[in-house]
C-alpha cells in the first residue's frame, strides 16, 4: 500500500518516458528492455503510462469517496438524529439512487455534461452517497439513545453541536472502513466509466482508457491490456487489504 | 405480517415514482434528443421539427412527463423511436437472456461463494482458508470487462473450448417457451441444445459471477465465523452432534442473515455488471439494449426500461427483507 | 476446532468438485449439434450492431440496409464495386431531350414474396407514399429523410404517372444530374402495397419485397435470419440461407471470424487487417473509397477565421505518416474533400505538404508566434474514414504541439457530438463522409452549399460566396463536362482557403473467410448477398 502511494508520488521523476512521448516508428513492440511492458498503438512505453496513471486513479479513488463519504455521513446523520420526516425523505431518496444500476446512473450523469475525468469522478461519488448515508444513519439512531448524548442535550447542546462533536466522532471508525474498501470499488468504477469512453479524456494515462485502446490489439499487442488491467487489480487488492485490516483493528469483534 | 407486507409495497410506489421522475429529467438534460439522433447528418432542421411534433417531444417535459407516466400505469410502456417496435414486445424477447445470464451468474456465485466460505470459517488458517480468501480479494479488485476480455480472449480464441458470443450457435433455430434457454430445453428433453446453452453461457456467466462470488464467500465467512462462536453451537458440539449436523443445522441457518441479505445486493451489481458483459460477449440481453438506447435517445425505452430494472432491484430488496422472517423466528414484523 | 470434525464439510467440496468437473468436463465436449443443418448452405454475415427497422423507407443507417437490401430491390441499381447505374426493377429506362421526362420500363413477370405482382401501380404506391407527406396512412412524414432531405425529390419531382402496366413516368421541374443514382438507393426500394395496406407497422420487423432473399426471422440483438427466394427473377442466390448475425465487439467479431463460427465481418480493428492478411484462412476485401475524414474548423472563432492559421496547422499535420500507422494500409492521404475517382476530383491539387518549420511562420505572421491553446473534439465512436478517432486525434495533436498550438481533448456521445458541432460549439473537431450515390454534389453541396450564419445549426461555418454559387450552378447541371470543371473550380478555391483539413480517404476493409467468393464490396455499402456462394 505504502509501496504504492510513494510510487504514485514519485513516477513522474522515476518513469523511464513521457506520458505522451510519442513514436509511431515503435509501435505496438513487445516488452523488451528498453520497454519493460511494451509499447501501445502510438508508440508510448506502456510501463511509464501505468506508472504515471496511478496518480489519476489514485486522485479519482480518493476525491469520489471523499465527495460520497462527506455527502453520505452528513445526510446519514442528520437524517438519523433527527428522525421523523427529514429521515424518510433522505432515506426515500437513497432508495431511489439506489435503485438505479449504478453504471447506469453513472452513464446518465457524465452525459449530461460530457465524459471528462471530473464527471466520472463526480458520478461515481454520487452513486455511493447512500452506501455512506445508510452506515451513517444507522450509528446516529444507535448513539442518540446513548447517555453522552442525552447529557449533551440535557446540557442545551444544539443539534449540529451534538452531531458535529459527539455522533460524528463516535461514528467515524466504520465510516473510515467502508471509505477505504470504497477507494477499491471507485477506482474500478473509474476505469469502466473509461472503458465506455465516459470517464478521463486522452493523453490522460488512465488505466480504464488505456485498456479501451487495447482492446484493439488484444491479439497483437496483449501486454498493452495485461498490464494497466493488472495495474488496477493490483491497487483496488492494496486498498481492499488494507480496508480488511483496518476493519479488523478497529472492530474486536471480527477479530475473534 | 401481511399488513407488513402490503405496508412494504405501498413504500415502493414512491420509490418508483422517484426513479421515473429522475430519468426524465436526466434524458431532457442531456444534450441532443431523439428527432436528432435519429435523423443522422442528412436530415434538415425542419424535418427534425417535424419528427418532434409527431413524437410528442415538443411539449413541456412535464406535459410529455404526465402523457408517459399515464400510459405507464395502464401498461403500456411506448414504442421505441428508434425500431418503432413496442417496448413491451422487444423486453419480452430480450429480458429473458439477462435473466439467464444473471441467474446463472448468482447461482454460480451462490454455488461456490457459499460453500467456500463455510469450509473456509470451519478450516479457519488452514491453506484452503487463505487460498480462497486471497481468491475472493482478486475477485472483487478485477475489472468485469477486463476479466471478461481476458476469458474470451484465452478460451475463446487461444484454446478454442468456449464460444464467447451469442446464446446460440449461429443458425439454431429455436421457439422459445420461457425464453429462458436451460430451462426450454430440459423441459423439451432436447440435450443438444441444454449442451449448447450451457457452453455458451460459461464464460460470460464465469465473468458476470466473479464480484458477487467474492463477495458472498467474504461475507459467509465472516458471518460463520461469527455463529460458531455463540453459545449455542458450543452447546451444541457438546452435547456430541457431528460437525456436519452442527453447521448444516445451527450454524448455517444462523449465519444466512447476512449472506442473504448481501445476495439481495447484488442483483443491482449483476445488472449493472451486465451492461459490460452483454456488451463483450455479444448478448442480446437488456443490459446492451438500454445503453444504445441512451446513445440514441430512444426516449421510451430509457424510461421504462429503468423503471423496470429499478423495480426488480427494490422488489429484489423486499423479498430479501420479507426471507428474514423465514430465516430467522426471532425477528417479527409489525 | 476439535479435530475429526471436518469428514463433513470436506464431503461437501468433493461432492462441489466432482460436480464442477463433470460439468466442465461436458462443456469442453465438442458441440453436439452441428452448425446449422451442415448440408445447408449459409452464409453468416457478422456486423457492428443491429438494425432498427426493416421498411426501407425509415431507415438511414447501414446496419437496417445490409438487411433490407437482401430482401426489396429498387429501380436501378448499383453495378458489383462501382457506381455505376445497372437495371434492376426496371429493365431500361429513357429520358426526354430537356432531361424532364423519365420512362421505366419495368421487369415483366416479378412477384412479391407475398405472391402479388409486381407492376407500374406498386411503384405508383410506394412514390404516392414517399411524396405526399400528409393525410396518408402509410407513413409518418417526417421520417422520409432520404426523400427530402438527401435527394430534393419533394422540390424536384413534379408528378409521378402509370402509364401502362409495365411503364411508369416520373415529371421532373428541372433537369437533375443526381436524380438516377439518387433511385438506386436503398431507400427507394419497392414494397409490396399489399403489405403496405395491411399494417404498416409490422412492415417495419416483417418486411415483403420482391428481392432474391425472404425474411425469416429477427432476433433482436441477436441475428437475422434471411431464406433465398427460388422464384427470384435473376435466378435462386447460390446460397440457401444468410444470417446476419450482431457482434457489437471489433475484437470479438474477428474472433469469430478467425474461429470460422462467421463467414463475413465488416468494419476490423486496423491492427487485425494488417494480421488477417497474413492469416492464409482469411482474406481481406476493399470498398472502393468514397469516403472522406476531416478536421473542421469554426471560422466563428477569429483565431480560425484567419485562412493563415487553417492552413498552418493543415501543413504542421504530417498525416501521411499517421495514415500509415494508425489505417491498417487501408486509407490514403486525402487531398481534397471528394474521394479519388469521383467525378470532380482534382488531380491537379497535390498532397498537403508537411511542413513544421513553414507552418511556424505562418502562424507568427497571423500573429500566433507563439501558438495558442484549442479545443480538439474527436469522435465518440469509430468511423471507415476515422478507424479510431480517438488515437488519431492523439497523433495530430502531438504534431501540432510541435508548432506550439496546444490541444485539450474532449469528446461526447455521438448523438450529442453531432447536435453541438451543428451548433458551432467546438473551434476544432473531427468528422467525415461516406457518399451516398457517388456522385460530388453529395459531398461539396452538404459540405460548403448552404451557410446559416452564426448560431443558425450548421455544420458549414465557411461564408465563401463564390463556391455556393459555383456548387448550385453544378447542381443544376447535367452536362458531364460541365460538372466537371464547375467541381474543379470548388477544389481549387478549398485548397487556397483550407475550411477544412481534408484527412484520409480510405478504402474500408472487410474481412472473410478464404472460401467467400462472389461478393462486391460497394463505395455506397450497397452490398448484394445474391452473388456470394460459400464453398467451404
Amino acid at each position: 500500500m505504502l509501496l504504492f502511494l510513494l510510487l504514485a508520488l514519485v513516477a513522474p521523476f522515476i518513469a523511464p518516458y513521457g506520458a505522451d512521448q510519442q513514436a509511431l516508428a515503435d509501435r505496438l513492440k513487445a516488452p523488451s528492455a528498453a520497454h519493460w511492458f511494451g509499447t501501445d498503438d502510438l508508440g508510448r512505453d506502456v510501463l511509464s503510462r501505468v506508472m504515471i496513471g496511478s496518480r489519476i486513479s489514485l486522485r479519482v479513488g480518493v476525491l469520489a469517496v471523499v465527495l460520497a463519504l462527506l455527502s453520505g455521513s452528513l445526510l446519514g446523520l442528520v437524517a438519523g438524529y433527527l428522525g421523523g420526516w427529514t429521515d424518510s425523505l433522505f432515506m426515500r431518496l437513497m432508495d431511489v439512487v439506489l435503485a438505479f444500476p449504478p453504471t447506469l446512473l453513472a452513464i446518465g450523469i457524465v452525459a449530461m455534461r460530457g465524459p471528462s475525468l471530473d464527471m466520472a469522478l463526480v458520478a461515481i461519488g454520487i452513486v455511493s452517497i447512500p452506501v455512506y448515508a445508510r452506515l451513517a444513519r444507522s450509528q446516529a439512531l444507535s448513539l442518540k439513545e446513548r447517555e453522552f448524548v442525552t447529557a449533551a442535550r440535557c446540557l442545551g447542546a444544539t443539534a449540529p453541536r451534538i452531531v458535529g462533536a459527539h455522533v460524528l466522532p463516535n461514528a467515524l471508525s466504520p465510516l473510515i472502513v467502508q471509505a477505504t474498501l470504497g477507494i477499491a470499488t471507485a477506482i474500478i468504477e473509474a476505469a469502466a466509466l473509461g472503458f465506455l469512453g465516459l470517464g478521463a479524456q486522452p493523453p490522460t494515462p488512465e488505466w480504464g482508457l488505456m485498456l479501451t485502446n487495447a482492446r484493439a490489439f488484444i491479439i497483437n499487442a496483449p501486454w498493452a491490456m495485461v498490464f494497466p488491467g493488472a495495474a488496477i487489480m493490483v491497487t483496488t487488492l492494496a486498498f481492499n487489504l488494507m480496508g480488511d485490516g483496518l476493519r479488523d483493528a478497529l472492530d474486536p469483534r471480527a477479530r475473534a | 405480517m401481511l399488513a407488513y407486507t402490503l405496508r412494504r409495497f405501498l413504500a415502493l410506489i414512491p420509490v418508483l415514482a422517484g426513479v421515473s421522475v429522475i430519468v426524465f429529467l436526466f434524458l431532457h438534460l442531456i444534450p441532443g434528443d431523439p428527432a436528432e439522433a435519429m435523423l443522422g447528418d442528412r436530415a434538415t432542421a425542419e424535418n427534425a421539427a417535424r419528427l418532434r411534433t409527431a413524437y410528442g417531444l415538443d411539449q413541456p417535459w412535464s406535459v410529455q412527463y404526465a402523457l408517459y407516466m399515464g400510459k405507464v400505469l395502464q401498461g403500456d410502456l411506448g414504442r421505441s423511436v428508434r425500431s418503432s417496435n413496442p417496448v413491451s414486445a422487444e423486453l419480452a424477447q430480450r429480458f429473458p437472456a439477462t435473466a439467464e445470464l444473471a441467474l446463472a451468474a448468482m447461482l454460480l456465485a451462490i454455488g461456490i461463494g457459499v460453500p467456500a466460505g463455510i469450509i473456509s470459517a470451519t478450516r479457519r488458517g488452514s491453506a484452503f482458508d487463505h487460498g480462497s480468501m486471497v481468491l475472493a480479494l482478486a475477485g472483487v479488485s478485477m475489472p468485469i470487462f477486463w476479466l471478461g476480455l481476458m476469458l474470451a480472449w484465452f478460451f475463446g480464441v487461444q484454446l478454442k473450448w468456449l464460444p464467447f458470443s451469442a446464446r446460440l450457435d449461429t443458425g439454431t433455430r429455436y421457439v422459445p417457451l420461457t425464453g429462458l434457454l436451460v430451462i426450454d430445453s430440459i423441459v423439451r428433453g432436447d440435450w443438444g441444445l441444454l449442451v449448447q446453452t450451457v457452453r455458451h453461457l460459461a464464460l460470460p456467466a464465469i465473468a458476470l459471477s466473479t464480484v458477487p462470488m467474492a463477495i458472498i464467500a467474504r461475507m459467509t465467512r465472516g458471518a460463520m465465523l461469527e455463529v460458531l462462536q455463540l453459545d449455542f453451537v458450543r452447546t451444541a458440539h457438546a452435547k456430541g452432534l457431528r460437525d456436519f449436523s452442527v453447521i448444516a443445522r445451527h450454524a448455517l441457518k444462523n449465519a444466512m442473515l447476512p449472506v442473504v441479505t448481501v445476495i439481495g445486493l447484488q442483483v443491482g451489481a449483476l445488472l449493472s455488471g451486465a451492461i459490460l458483459t452483454e456488451t463483450i460477449f455479444s448478448w442480446p440481453g437488456i443490459g446492451r439494449w438500454i445503453y444504445e438506447s441512451i446513445q440514441f435517445r430512444d426516449y421510451p425505452v430509457v424510461q421504462s426500461m429503468t423503471l423496470f430494472v429499478a423495480a426488480i432491484v427494490v422488489v429484489t430488496n423486499l423479498l430479501v427483507d420479507l426471507s428474514y422472517a423465514a430465516l430467522d423466528p426471532r425477528v417479527r414484523y409489525r | 476446532m476439535p479435530a475429526g470434525t471436518r469428514s463433513g464439510p470436506r464431503r461437501r467440496a468433493w461432492a462441489a468438485l466432482v460436480i464442477s468437473t463433470l460439468v466442465a468436463v461436458s462443456m469442453l465436449a465438442p458441440a453436439i449439434t452441428a452448425r446449422a443443418q451442415s448440408s445447408a448452405r449459409v452464409f453468416i454475415f457478422g456486423q457492428s450492431g443491429d438494425a432498427t427497422k426493416l421498411d426501407p423507407a425509415l431507415i438511414e443507417d447501414g446496419l437496417s440496409s445490409r438487411v433490407t437490401e437482401q430482401i426489396f430491390e429498387t429501380l436501378v441499381e448499383f453495378d458489383g464495386s462501382s457506381t455505376r447505374i445497372r437495371p434492376a426493377l426496371a429493365e431500361n429506362w429513357d429520358v426526354s431531350a430537356d432531361g424532364k421526362t423519365w420512362n421505366f420500363y419495368l421487369r415483366p413477370g416479378v412477384r412479391f414474396h407475398d405472391g402479388t405482382p409486381f407492376d407500374a401501380q406498386a411503384v405508383k404506391a410506394n412514390f404516392d407514399r414517399w411524396q405526399f407527406q400528409t393525410g396518408d396512412p402509410f407513413h409518418k412524414a417526417a421520417e422520409f429523410i432520404y426523400w427530402n432531405d438527401v435527394a430534393g425529390f419533394n422540390e424536384l419531382i413534379d408528378r409521378t404517372e402509370v402509364i401502362d402496366p409495365l411503364t411508369f413516368r416520373i415529371t421532373l421541374k428541372d433537369a437533375s444530374g443526381p436524380f438516377l443514382p439518387n433511385l438506386a438507393q436503398f431507400t427507394f426500394a419497392i414494397v409490396s402495397p399489399l403489405a403496405l395496406a395491411n399494417n404498416v407497422e409490422d412492415l417495419s420487423s416483417n418486411p415483403v419485397g420482391t428481392g432474391p432473399f425472404k425474411f425469416v426471422e429477427w432476433v433482436r440483438g441477436d441475428h437475422v435470419t434471411l431464406a433465398a427466394n427460388p422464384d427470384y427473377w435473376g435466378g435462386r442466390p447460390q446460397i440457401d440461407q444468410a444470417v446476419i448475425r450482431v457482434i457489437n465487439d471489433n475484437a470479438a467479431r474477428f474472433f469469430e471470424l478467425q474461429a470460422g463460427n462467421i463467414d463475413f465481418m465488416e468494419f476490423p480493428n486496423p491492427d487485425d487487417v494488417r494480421f488477417a492478411r497474413n492469416d492464409p484462412n482469411l482474406q481481406v476485401l476493399l470498398r472502393p473509397s468514397l469516403n472522406i475524414g476531416y478536421i473542421d474548423f469554426n471560422q466563428f472563432d477569429p483565431k480560425f477565421a484567419d485562412a493563415r492559421v487553417r492552413n498552418a496547422l493543415a501543413m504542421a499535420t504530417n498525416k501521411q505518416r499517421i495514415v500509415d500507422a494508425l489505417y491498417g494500409g487501408t486509407g490514403v492521404n486525402a487531398r481534397q474533400m471528394l474521394a479519388p475517382g469521383m467525378q470532380g476530383y482534382n488531380e491537379a491539387i497535390p498532397e498537403i505538404p508537411y511542413n513544421p518549420g513553414a507552418a511556424k511562420e505562418m502562424l507568427s505572421a497571423a500573429g500566433y508566434p507563439n501558438g495558442f491553446t484549442t479545443e480538439f473534439w474527436y469522435m465518440p465512436v469509430d468511423r471507415p474514414y476515422f478507424p479510431n478517432p480517438q488515437v488519431i486525434a492523439q497523433a495530430v495533436c502531438a504534431d501540432w504541439a510541435a508548432v506550439g498550438v496546444r490541444c485539450d481533448l474532449k469528446t461526447k456521445d455521438w448523438a450529442a457530438y453531432r447536435v453541438d458541432a451543428r451548433a458551432q460549439k467546438y473551434p476544432v473537431w473531427m468528422l467525415g463522409w461516406t457518399g451516398d450515390n457517388g456522385d460530388p454534389d453529395n459531398f461539396l453541396y452538404f459540405f460548403f452549399g448552404t451557410f446559416s450564419g452564426r448560431g443558425q445549426p450548421n455544420y458549414n461555418t465557411w461564408d465563401n460566396k463564390q463556391v455556393r454559387d459555383l456548387l448550385l450552378r453544378a447542381q443544376r447541371s447535367v452536362d458531364y463536362d460541365e460538372r466537371e470543371r464547375l467541381y474543379r473550380d470548388v477544389a481549387t478555391v478549398v485548397r487556397q482557403e483550407m475550411p477544412k483539413i481534408p484527412f484520409a480517404n480510405t478504402t474500408p476493409p472487410l474481412l472473410a473467410r478464404s472460401y467467400v467468393q462472389g461478393y462486391y464490396p460497394n463505395p455506397t455499402s450497397a452490398e448484394l448477398f445474391k452473388t456470394v456462394t460459400v464453398d467451404r
